[in-house]
C-alpha cells in the first residue's frame, strides 16, 4: 500500500461520482480528438493524393471541383476537353510533364480513369500481380476495388456509365483485369486504370484501327512527330466533327453524343480512312491534364495564361486545397470550441470533485499525517487523484475516438472517397493530451495545496 | 537513577501557550521504555495539547522534548514528520482508521510511512493475536466498535514504536471494551518495549496505569 494506490482507493469510494468525472472528460477529449484525427486524416490524405502536382487543367467550372475530381476523384468532373486543344499545353517549355485522365465512368462506385503508365507512377503504384494495361480493353485496378469486387486476373466486366453507378451499362465493350495494384495509401487503391484508348474505345471515339495520340508522350521531343502528324489534319472535317459535342458541358452527357456519333460514322468507315481517322483523333477528348512545371516561374504565369488564353481553365491544387481547408477549418473551429467548452466543465468537474473529497476527508489527511506523511505527501495524494482522474478520461476519450473512427471506416468499407482509419495517431493529439494533463493538475492544484496546508492539531481537535 | 538509553521520553522546561500567557509548563518529566503514563486534568489544561506536542505537530515556546535521546523540537518539520512516522504511534479517540482501504492495508500503509517495507505476514500475525484477523481485508466502516478499536491499536503499533500515544482511546467505548483495549495495549507495551501516554478522563484508565500526570495540579 502506497500513496498512489491510497489515491486510487480514495477514488473508487465514490465510484459514482469518479465515473461521472471521467464520462464528462471522456466526452470532451472523445470530441477533440475525432476532430484533431479527421483533420489529419483529410489533410494527409490530401497532400499524398496531390502527389506533387502542380496545376489541374480542365473544362471551365469551379476549379475547386476541378482538382477535386480531376486529383482526388471526389467530384464529378467540370466537363471533357478536347485533347488536341490539350496538347497545346502537354507541349509548354514551362510544362515539364501532363498526365491526360479521362474520366467519366466506374464499376460499382470505382471509377474508371483512362490514362498512362505516368498515372501510375506519380503514386508509385506496384502491382501486386499481373501486367499494366496495354492494350484496348485491359485495365488494372487498385487493392481496395480488388478487395470489394473480389475480381482477380481475367476477371470480365463491363463498366458503367457516369460515377454515381446510376448508368446504362457499356455491355458492349467488357474490360478485362490484367493486373491488380498492390496498397499504396493513395487514390491508386480505389480506382481502375485503363488506357486512354480503352475509354475512348467504349465510348466509341475510337476504334483500334483509327489513328490516336500517343497518350505516353509528355513534354518529350521524340514523341512530337506524331503531334505534328495530326497538325496537319483537315481542320474542317475537325471542326464538323466536333460541333456535335457539348464541349464544356458534363462528361456523362456528352457520353451520348458519342455513342449517337459511333452510329452515324461507322457507315462512313469504309470511305477516306486516313481522313477518317485524323477526325477522330481530333474529336478525342480527355477530361483533365495533371500538370507538373518545368520552371518554378510557370506557377506565376502558366496557369494565368491558360485561363486567358484558351478555353480550359487551370487550378492550382495547392491553392485549392489551402482555400478547401480554411472553409472545413472554420467549421472544424467552432466544433473544437464546442468540445473545449465540454473539456473544461469536465476539469471544473474534477476540481469540485477532488474540493468535496478533500472536504470530506480532511480527517484522514490529519491522520496521515500522525502515521507519518510529510505535507508533500499529502499534496502528492490529492494531484493523484486529479492526475488519476484525468489519465482515466484521457485514455477512456482516445479509446472512443480512435475506436469510433475504425468502426466507421468499417462500417463505410473502401468505396469511400477518402479512406480512414481510427488506427493512427494525429500529431495534434500530443497537444491535445498535454493540454489535458496540464488542466487536469491545474485542476488539482487548489485541493492539494490545501491538503498540504492542513492543520492537524486543529482538526484533530475537531473530529 | 534511569539508564540515558532506557529513558522514551524526556521533558525539560517545557512552555507552550497561544498567547502571551502559557497554557501548559512542565520542569521536568522522564518515561522508562515500557512504562505507562495517565495524563489527566480539567477540561481546558492543555492534556490534548501536550499529546500534540509530544507527537511533534506543535512546537513549544521553551524547553526541549526527547524521544529515544532525540531533540524533536530541533526538527525540521518534515523530519519530524518521519521521526513520528518512525518512532511514535498514536490511537485517537474516535480510532480514525482510514476509510477507503482494508484494516490489513492501514497497517502496511502506516509500515510504508514508517519508511518500512510492508510485510505482510507480520500485520497478519499481529492482527490475529488482537483477534481481528478474520476482518483484516475488511472496510473499517464494518467493523464494530470494539473490532476498530483493536484495528486502530493494531495499526498504531505495528512499526514497533518507542512510545504510543493515546488521546482518550477508550472514551467511546463500553466498559468492556475499554478494559479489553487498555489491557490489550499495556500487553503490547511490555511484549514490544514502549512506553505508553495516554491522555484520559477515564477513572478505569487512569487506575491501571504505572504514574499519573495531573497537568491541573502539575503532579
Amino acid at each position: 500500500m502506497n500513496l498512489l494506490q491510497l489515491s486510487m482507493a480514495n477514488l473508487l469510494l465514490s465510484p459514482l461520482s469518479t465515473a461521472v468525472n471521467i464520462l464528462l472528460l471522456s466526452l470532451g477529449t472523445g470530441s477533440i480528438a475525432i476532430l484533431l484525427i479527421a483533420t489529419h486524416l483529410l489533410s494527409a490524405a490530401l497532400i499524398r493524393d496531390a502527389a506533387d502536382i502542380d496545376l489541374v487543367v480542365g473544362a471551365k467550372g469551379s476549379p475547386l471541383q476541378l482538382v477535386l475530381s480531376g486529383l482526388y476523384h471526389a467530384d464529378i468532373p467540370t466537363g471533357n476537353i478536347r485533347l488536341s486543344e490539350a496538347r497545346t499545353w502537354m507541349e509548354h517549355p514551362m510544362v515539364e510533364s501532363a498526365i491526360p485522365l479521362s474520366l467519366g465512368d466506374s464499376h460499382k462506385g470505382f471509377r474508371i480513369v483512362g490514362t498512362n503508365e505516368d498515372y501510375v507512377d506519380i503514386y508509385d503504384g506496384q502491382l501486386a500481380e499481373g501486367k499494366l494495361p496495354s492494350n484496348p480493353l485491359e485495365i488494372a485496378i487498385g487493392s481496395s476495388v480488388s478487395k470489394a469486387t473480389g475480381f482477380s486476373l481475367g476477371a470480365t466486366f463491363a463498366s458503367q456509365h457516369g460515377l454515381d453507378g446510376a448508368g446504362h451499362a457499356h455491355d458492349e465493350d467488357s474490360y478485362t483485369v490484367v493486373g491488380i495494384f498492390e496498397a499504396s495509401d493513395t487514390v491508386l487503391d480505389r480506382l481502375l486504370i485503363t488506357t486512354l484508348e480503352s475509354v475512348w474505345l467504349v465510348h466509341g471515339e475510337s476504334r483500334p484501327n483509327s489513328e490516336t495520340y500517343d497518350t505516353t508522350q509528355t513534354n518529350r521531343p521524340h514523341d512530337h512527330e506524331d503531334v505534328h502528324a495530326h497538325a496537319d489534319a483537315d481542320a474542317e472535317a475537325s471542326e464538323a466533327m466536333l460541333d456535335d459535342h457539348d464541349e464544356g458541358g458534363h462528361v456523362e452527357h456528352q457520353h451520348e453524343d458519342q455513342h449517337q456519333h459511333e452510329d452515324e460514322s461507322s457507315s462512313e468507315y469504309d470511305g477516306d480512312q486516313e481522313k477518317q481517322a485524323t477526325v477522330h483523333a481530333e474529336a478525342q477528348e480527355i477530361t483533365v491534364l495533371l500538370v507538373k512545371y518545368a520552371t518554378p516561374i510557370a506557377a506565376i504565369t502558366l496557369p494565368r495564361k491558360i485561363n486567358d488564353e484558351s478555353a480550359l481553365q487551370a487550378a492550382s491544387p495547392a491553392y485549392e486545397i489551402t482555400r478547401l481547408l480554411q472553409v472545413i477549418g472554420i467549421g472544424i473551429g467552432w466544433l473544437q470550441a464546442f468540445a473545449a467548452i465540454l473539456v473544461a466543465s469536465a476539469v471544473l468537474s474534477i476540481f469540485a470533485a477532488l474540493y468535496a473529497s478533500l472536504k470530506a476527508r480532511r480527517n484522514d489527511l490529519a491522520v496521515l499525517r500522525c502515521l507519518g506523511a510529510t505535507r508533500s505527501e499529502l499534496f502528492m495524494l490529492l494531484l493523484f487523484e486529479g492526475v488519476i482522474l484525468t489519465t482515466a478520461g484521457i485514455v477512456f476519450g482516445l479509446i472512443a475516438a480512435h475506436g469510433g473512427i475504425e468502426l466507421a471506416a468499417i462500417a463505410l468499407g473502401d468505396a469511400q472517397n477518402f479512406p480512414f482509419t481510427g488506427f493512427v495517431w494525429a500529431p495534434t493529439e500530443f497537444v491535445l493530451v498535454g493540454g489535458l494533463l496540464a488542466a487536469g493538475v491545474l485542476s488539482s492544484l487548489i485541493p492539494s495545496w490545501q491538503a498540504f496546508s492542513t492543520d492537524v492539531p486543529r482538526t484533530l481537535a475537531l473530529f | 537513577m534511569p539508564s540515558v538509553s532506557n529513558i522514551a521520553l524526556k521533558i525539560s522546561d517545557l512552555a507552550f501557550g497561544y498567547s502571551k500567557k502559557p497554557l501548559l509548563e512542565i520542569d521536568e518529566l522522564q518515561i522508562q521504555k515500557g512504562e505507562h503514563l495517565a495524563v489527566i486534568g480539567p477540561s481546558g489544561c492543555g492534556k490534548t495539547t501536550f499529546m500534540h506536542l509530544v507527537a511533534g505537530l506543535l512546537r513549544p515556546q521553551a524547553g526541549t522534548i526527547e524521544i529515544q535521546g532525540c531533540d524533536i523540537t530541533r526538527l525540521k518539520e518534515w523530519e519530524m514528520d518521519r521521526f513520528r512516522g518512525r518512532s511514535i504511534g498514536v490511537v485517537f479517540q474516535r480510532l480514525h482508521l482510514l476509510s477507503a482501504i482494508s484494516v490489513l492495508n492501514n497497517l502496511l500503509l502506516a509500515q510504508r510511512l514508517a519508511r518500512m517495507t510492508p510485510d505482510k505476514k507480520k500485520a497478519m500475525k499481529l492482527l490475529d493475536r488482537l483477534g481481528i484477523a478474520a476482518q483484516a481485508h475488511s472496510q473499517p466502516a464494518i467493523l464494530s466498535q470494539g473490532q476498530a478499536q483493536r484495528a486502530a491499536i493494531a495499526r498504531a503499533v505495528i512499526h514497533n514504536p518507542s512510545l504510543v500515544i493515546g488521546d482518550e482511546p477508550t472514551s467511546a467505548l463500553d466498559n468492556a471494551s475499554a478494559a479489553d483495549a487498555i489491557q490489550l495495549i499495556k500487553e503490547l507495551s511490555e511484549s514490544v518495549g514502549f512506553a505508553l501516554l495516554i491522555v484520559t478522563h477515564d477513572e478505569r484508565v487512569r487506575g491501571s496505569m504505572d504514574r499519573v500526570l495531573d497537568l491541573g495540579g502539575q503532579t
